[in-house]
């Protein structure tokens, strides 16, 4: 027996109880550790702002297709609620836009997010600068139109 | 390679009261289902108690043989008194001293019978680490035989309900690589094969199966205990057995 045999069984039997637990949260974790295996599941991935971008968008797209396939219907609200925090965390970590949502869809789906208390605090944390951040830009946009 | 009794749902305690108390011919399928179940925890005992190849394997059969079915161990065995692997490992140090004590003594008795129908690879697929106590390896290979007979089982569900090609991702991703170390295939490389969207598609596809695997892995432990409630307990305990010998 050998330990990378030893800890392949471990984490197999580990998924058993990982789903007895949060089984939608389960199944968000292991995409996440899919994703980046150093990570503990996907609150730690979305929250991290050493996350690189390449990742984020892995993430986002993994999560978006966990909202369309996900088994149940709570598997496939939090997987629209993680692809919203995945976006939210390319805005406030990299400054970077990694959705064609328009501004208002995303304001809409941010408060949302923002008021959930189902979500865990970091990402509602997240949700809430990405929220300012955009809130500012439109807010600058106008006013630049308005200078115009 | 599964062993032959994988995937096998019927629960330890049921085989072992009908190895005690069914009729004939359903004590004696019971019996050969119980042998093949802990062939490989066994086997994997002895050989990490020190002995080579052929010796751990005549001596597993002997303890098969001569104390499983022979004594009938499963006659002692009761829910109300703890785990019948519990009880099987006892026996089997057990037997071990006494074939100790006895070695030159007495040869084993070959009208003990041999299972022929079980299967010689078994034996093999345990690769005995230095430095490994006999219980470790008996955990080990629990566990293992535990999660070899679900991963079948989860096979045969999958292509039952039209998965197969979530099968392929899961076994190509995890499967393969932990019960034979290979490298995983790359989701890019399975997103061709497969004919899929994307890699998302693909890792939501074994997302899927594991929790397939999960569920059922939880279910057949419950089968394996007197309260099948107390499964979340049981992988705990394998897992912290596991944990305690790396």
């Amino acid at each position: 027996m050998t330990d990378a045999k030893r800890e392949k069984l471990s984490e197999a039997l580990r998924w058993a109880l990982e789903l007895t637990t949060n089984p939608a949260m389960a199944a968000a974790d292991w995409l996440a550790r899919d994703i980046d295996p150093s990570r503990t599941g996907a609150v730690e991935l979305l929250s991290d702002s050493s996350v690189s971008l390449e990742t984020l968008n892995k993430a986002k797209d993994a999560f978006k297709t966990m909202r369309i396939v996900g088994e149940h219907a709570v598997d496939r609200r939090l997987g629209g609620r993680l692809y919203l925090a995945a976006i939210a965390a390319g805005i406030v970590h990299h400054h970077e836009r990694i959705s064609a949502q328009s501004d208002g869809a995303l304001l809409k789906a941010l408060r949302e997010f923002i008021r959930d208390d189902s979500m865990p605090e970091q990402l509602r944390e997240i949700a809430d600068f990405a929220y300012l951040s955009i809130q500012n830009s439109v807010s600058n946009n106008h006013q630049d139109a308005q200078d115009d | 390679m599964l062993p032959p009794d994988a995937g096998s749902s019927q629960t330890n305690w049921k085989m072992i009261f009908t190895a005690k108390d069914g009729d004939d011919q359903a004590s004696a399928l019971a019996l050969e289902q119980l042998a093949r179940r802990y062939w490989p925890s066994v086997y994997a005992f002895v050989r990490s108690s020190g002995r080579d190849v052929h010796e751990a394997a005549d001596l597993t059969q002997g303890f098969v043989c001569d104390v499983m079915l022979g004594r009938n161990l499963f006659h002692e065995a009761d829910p109300k008194r703890g785990r019948f692997r519990t009880l099987l490992l006892r026996s089997l140090q057990n037997y071990l001293r006494e074939r100790y004590r006895f070695a030159n003594r007495k040869k084993r008795s070959p009208e003990s019978g041999k299972l022929t129908s079980l299967d010689d690879s078994h034996m093999h697929m345990t690769a005995i680490a230095p430095g490994v106590t006999p219980e470790e390896a008996f955990n080990f290979e629990w566990g293992a035989t535990l999660v070899r007979g679900v991963l079948e089982l989860v096979r045969r569900n999958c292509v039952a309900d039209g998965f197969e090609s979530h099968w392929v991702v899961f076994e190509s991703r995890v499967v393969r690589p932990m019960l034979f170390g290979e490298k995983p295939a790359s989701y890019q490389t399975l997103v061709e094969r497969l004919d899929l969207d994307d890699r998302s598609q693909a890792a939501n596809m074994l997302i899927t199966v594991k929790r397939r695997f999960a569920r059922t892995l939880m279910a057949e432990t419950g089968r394996t205990l007197s309260d099948p409630a107390r499964a979340k307990y049981e992988i705990m305990e394998i897992l912290e057995d596991l944990e305690r010998s790396s």
